[in-house]
């Protein structure tokens, strides 16, 4: 990066037209040209400096035996975890053909009541007209003129 | 501390630390990288003639024994982890009672020692090739496991590379299901004292004496029935009568017997009579006839002994025929490339073979 107008002369056979950014003599003018603070323009430099190893997170050095016990670790957590997905997904799946039996018999049953179960209902928010009891409630504890907005308004 | 209690007074069971049935290359060998690994404070105590330990045994230096800083409650965490899993194993050995089918057996043998931190360890730590029995025990489901998916992750991808690249296959064979571990080795003071590659160019120097193999099966086969075929052929002879090359047989053994662990097949393994189908005739490629490939075939014989093995031609050799007659199942294969090189007169004199052509470029009309 620091070298590039260097670059640019030796390179004979090169097409400059296309490389639009070049570096030149850094005077007070073009100093913030970039749009970049001096503080960030610093840390730039000096991450471009910088080695891309350094760059990298520090690999943790451990022991052969603590290299056995962290795969035991990590293996138990995961088989772990696959045992808690494991219950996870059958208490759905026993929860899903509840419903779907439960549905079944109420398609038998009543299927007007079926039919209203399954009214589709998104897009529905949650109601104005509901209050929870709240320990310091409002002053005005209910807004009995309130109407419900229509369309028209 | 509740379970520690528990622990000692034998409530619970410990599989993993119940060698009556299980194989003593289950656990790791030495006594103080035990003592490291489960951290145990009881055997330390007992030992009062020994150093107060300062850091991990794997760590050879003292230097780095005394910097060497473990990452925290990792103790603390590995018995909890490690009891978790012992209690699954002790589940699938409990399973394994009741399972009369082979190959469900040997699953359940590799689930339940698969997790085991001192198989694991032995494993990962010790020489895999050149094993050591009592560390690396092949006769045990696990370590097959382990092993074949250790040769899986970079050895067996890198033959079959090769073997595809150098177009070994289908130049000798149609095509290869790798399933066992093939090397080669040329341990002889001319010779190179490593595994060979495959693909490697080897002067005809090293070359000059037979080599030998070490197959690593990994599937479970009977081993006291079981007999192999190696054949070593080379598919770049040049014929001029057909202005093209022939495929030749270097060397040829037959009815070989193998172990898990003893699996290495030299000179003390076989005897002339019995095994050798054919003498190693080693590679002595002709000046300006390019370079050579020798392709190195294992078999699984279906039968104890070959058919039709006194009317076997060495030159020409046709392996197809051959494999097809006998029903010879290909389970591994290996490939080193020769050059025509200074040694070559030297090796043919000491073979009495005489004195190899030399080629030219010829003008077509």
């Amino acid at each position: 990066m620091l070298s590039t107008p260097r670059l640019i002369t030796r390179c004979k056979n090169v097409d400059t037209s296309i490389l639009t950014i070049i570096r030149t003599k850094r005077t007070k003018a073009n100093k913030n040209s970039t749009g970049v603070s001096p503080q960030m323009q610093r840390v730039v430099t000096q991450l471009s400096v910088m080695s891309a190893r350094k760059k990298q997170p520090k690999m943790l050095k451990l022991s052969n035996e603590d290299l056995i016990k962290h795969q035991t670790i990590e293996t138990a957590w995961k088989i772990y975890q696959d045992k808690l997905q494991g219950q996870r997904t059958l208490r759905l799946k026993k929860q899903y053909f509840a419903v779907k039996e439960a549905m079944d018999t109420l398609k038998e049953v009543s299927p007007a009541l079926f039919y209203e179960a399954n009214v589709d209902e998104s897009g529905k928010t949650f109601p104005m007209e509901l209050r929870v009891p709240t320990d310091a409630p409002p002053r005005e504890i209910w807004h009995y003129d309130y109407t419900l907005k229509t369309t028209e308004t | 501390m509740l379970r520690r209690s528990l622990h000692s007074t034998g409530l619970k069971q410990e599989i993993w630390k119940d060698f009556t049935k299980r194989s003593e290359s289950l656990s790791v060998r030495s006594p103080i990288l035990k003592q490291f690994l489960f951290h145990d404070n009881e055997v330390q105590g007992s030992s009062t003639t020994k150093p107060e330990k300062i850091g991990p045994y794997s760590l050879r230096r003292y230097n780095s024994k005394i910097r060497y800083k473990a990452p925290e409650q990792i103790d603390e965490t590995f018995q909890l982890a490690y009891s978790f899993l012992q209690d699954r194993a002790q589940n699938v050995y409990n399973k394994l009672n009741n399972v009369k089918d082979a190959i469900e057996e040997t699953k359940l043998l590799v689930k339940a020692e698969i997790n085991n931190p001192e198989v694991q360890y032995n494993f990962q730590f010790s020489d895999k090739i050149d094993n050591n029995p009592r560390l690396i025990d092949y006769n045990l489901p696990v370590y097959r496991a382990l092993g074949l998916k250790h040769w899986e992750s970079r050895d067996q991808m890198l033959l079959m590379q090769r073997l595809e690249t150098l177009h070994a296959i289908p130049d000798t064979l149609p095509t290869l299901v790798p399933r066992a571990n093939v090397m080669v080795k040329f341990p002889y003071s001319t010779g190179v004292n490593k595994w060979v590659e495959p693909g490697e160019f080897l002067s005809s120097n090293a070359t000059q004496l037979e080599p030998v193999f070490k197959i690593q099966e990994y599937d479970t086969v009977d081993v006291e029935k079981q007999r192999y075929t190696v054949l070593i052929v080379n598919p770049d002879e040049p014929d001029l009568a057909t202005d093209s090359f022939k495929t030749t047989l270097c060397y040829g053994l037959q009815n070989l017997k193998l172990g898990y662990n003893d699996n290495v097949i030299d000179a003390r393994k076989f005897n002339s009579e019995d095994n050798v189908l054919i003498d190693y005739l080693p590679p002595v490629p002709e000046k300006n006839a390019g370079k050579q490939r020798f392709v190195v075939w294992v078999f699984r014989q279906p039968h104890a002994t070959l058919k039709d093995i006194s009317t076997i031609s060495r030159d020409p050799f046709n392996i197809r025929q051959f494999v097809k007659l006998n029903e010879l199942d290909p389970i591994g294969a290996h490939i080193w490339r020769s050059e025509w090189d200074t040694n070559v007169a030297n090796v043919r004199e000491k073979y009495d073979l005489p004195q190899g052509r030399v080629f030219s470029k010829v003008r077509r009309p």
